[in-house]
């Protein structure tokens, strides 16, 4: 059962990609709209900083835009997209020196408090790997498989921890409210 | 709340403080709006590398015939891709893969085995082996019960390891995280939910099993080792066809319709029904693109086997290339595509090649040895299965 809800299948983000190629703005903007969110979850997920996400978000597609004619359809175009993200978190951490944020950073003060508890809860009780699966899959809507490939873990350790961080979630918001 | 309902709210949660660079993205960007969008799908790999030499100075193509005339002189042997038009597509048909030779068929000397498994699948199994085959039983019998677990990450192991070997079980039984109630309980056993009834399972196993049993009839006992690998690369070949979209393994085989991974897969299906120590191998080109295709041991050495760029050329350019090879290929923007890794610095490292098995992602380095001989010149190919193309 597929988490996420996207409303463009794989192949019209495909064209859109390739649209892009052909350096179509409308493109550009209909693929933030379509997968910004799951961008800018993944690098929040790994940055652990509001700030530093938002600069990945947006090198994310601006590189899209430099890219696009180097993408060949492969079926999975959100995790070339996330992979983009993965590389550009990859190398802001190295800039920083630093592996992983130490404390989480979320900015945005103005976000409804039920939200911002669900995304600090992401970002406090889940360990790195247990977030990112969970974020990928659930927020960015790639498949499992995806998943294990864009973190290059076994498919299995993928599927139980996803489950196992869920439960937890679910144990913890419960208790919260 | 279910454990999907707690993932519809972390996606909630996520979308509502995205914050929104959209203006900032588009100023920096040198797109222009309302520019022509292509609306037919981009065909991968070849035709866009045929349109960019296409698409090159007069000259350009002089440099590259004397460039191949330099390296036959230099490496005493022919490249086909620089030494014929690049232009050009290729000139013959393909014939039609049904086709058999007048005559009575031979008997098949391989019969499909349900419990075929990668060697490298199997040696990670180890013990777990004999529960990999209850499982398999289990799918085959539509026995929806299996016990003797020790733990769940051990029965989510074998059931990937199942998606790659044995294709319709994950066509034919309900997804691990598609239930909240546990597909494992604490005694150790496992409850398959089988999606379909007794008698569309049974017919859809049976459907697969003569596919696969139909692809290794051809192969004779009386072939070498180069012979066999040679007519699964071409069944592989010749049956399958391109698609951008992926879908699951079972139908990208029944359908004929695949994207690399599928190519691969299914070719390297083939080669565990025949015993050959196959590898998936994946790597990424410049645009940090991702494409698949075999490794395999031929004649006690490793070799890189593409069916998916085959299908474009058809004159068995990527049946055994080496390393060289490979990495001298005509089409620039995929000569380092060598490298499968989950960071920057193993995407650069040239000439590293990292190969596993797809579900496990647990990657093996192995030392790719750089061979001299290409299986594509010899008359041991060129003799065999002449009709297939």
């Amino acid at each position: 059962m597929a988490i996420a809800s996207f409303v463009l299948a794989d192949s019209d983000l495909d064209r859109l990609i390739a649209a892009i190629a052909a350096r179509d703005a409308d493109a550009l903007t209909s693929l933030y709209h379509e997968t910004s969110t799951g961008v800018y979850a993944y690098a929040l997920s790994v940055l652990k900083s509001s700030y530093d996400a938002e600069d990945v978000l947006q090198d994310t597609f601006l590189r899209i835009s430099q890219t696009a004619g180097n993408y060949r359809s492969n079926g999975k175009p959100m995790a070339w997209i996330l992979t983009i993200t993965k590389h550009l978190c990859m190398d802001l951490l190295r800039q920083q020196k630093k592996t992983t944020a130490l404390s989480y950073d979320l900015g945005v003060p103005e976000a409804d408090p039920d939200d911002r508890l669900v995304v600090e809860a992401c970002l406090q009780i889940l360990t790195d790997e247990e977030r990112q699966i969970v974020v990928l899959y659930a927020v960015s809507g790639i498949k499992h498989r995806e998943v294990a490939e864009v973190m290059g873990l076994p498919l299995s350790t993928v599927l139980s921890k996803y489950r196992r961080a869920l439960k937890k979630m679910k144990t913890y918001l419960g208790k919260e409210r | 709340m279910t454990v999907n309902r707690t993932a519809r709210e972390i996606r909630r949660a996520f979308e509502n403080i995205t914050p929104n660079v959209l203006d900032r993205v588009l100023s920096q960007s040198s797109l222009k709006k309302g520019a022509v969008t292509p609306m037919q799908e981009k065909k991968p790999f070849i035709p866009y590398a045929i349109q960019k030499i296409a698409s090159a100075a007069a000259v350009v193509v002089l440099l590259i015939a004397i460039g191949a005339v330099a390296l036959m002189i230099l490496n005493g042997r022919t490249n086909p891709q620089l030494s014929d038009n690049p232009t050009e597509p290729p000139t013959e048909a393909p014939t039609d893969s049904e086709e058999i030779p007048e005559g009575p068929l031979p008997q098949p000397y391989f019969t499909y085995s349900p419990y075929a498994v990668n060697a490298y699948s199997k040696e990670e199994m180890g013990e777990d082996y004999s529960l990999y085959c209850a499982l398999v039983d289990a799918v085959l019998n539509y026995e929806t019960r299996v016990s003797g677990f020790s733990s769940e990450e051990q029965f989510l192991n074998l059931w990937i390891t199942m998606r790659d070997e044995l294709p319709p079980a994950w066509k034919l039984c309900a997804g691990y995280l598609d239930f909240d109630e546990p597909y494992i309980y604490a005694d150790g056993t496992v409850e398959l939910k089988f999606v379909l009834d007794k008698n569309a399972h049974m017919a859809l196993l049976d459907a697969y099993a003569q596919r696969i049993q139909r692809d290794i009839s051809t192969l004779l006992e009386t072939d070498t080792e180069v012979e066999r690998i040679a007519k699964v690369y071409q069944c592989v070949v010749n049956s399958m066809k391109y698609s951008g979209t992926q879908q699951r393994l079972y139908d990208a085989i029944m359908n004929n319709r695949g994207v690399s991974s599928d190519f691969a897969e299914y070719m390297m299906i083939l080669l565990n029904q025949i015993g050959v120590e196959c590898y998936f191998a994946q790597g990424y080109g410049e645009g940090i693109e991702v494409h698949t295709w075999v490794i395999a041991k031929m004649d006690g050495k490793y070799y890189h086997f593409d069916p998916t760029w085959e299908q474009d050329f058809r004159n068995w350019y990527w049946f055994a290339i080496d390393d060289q090879l490979r990495r001298d290929s005509v089409l620039p923007e995929w000569r380092n595509l060598f490298i499968m890794g989950g960071d920057y610095e193993d995407v650069n490292s040239e000439g590293v090649i990292v190969v596993g098995k797809i579900s496990h992602f647990t990657y093996q380095r192995i030392p790719l040895p750089i061979c001299t001989e290409k299986y594509k010149e010899d008359s041991r190919c060129n003799g065999i299965a002449p009709w297939l193309w």
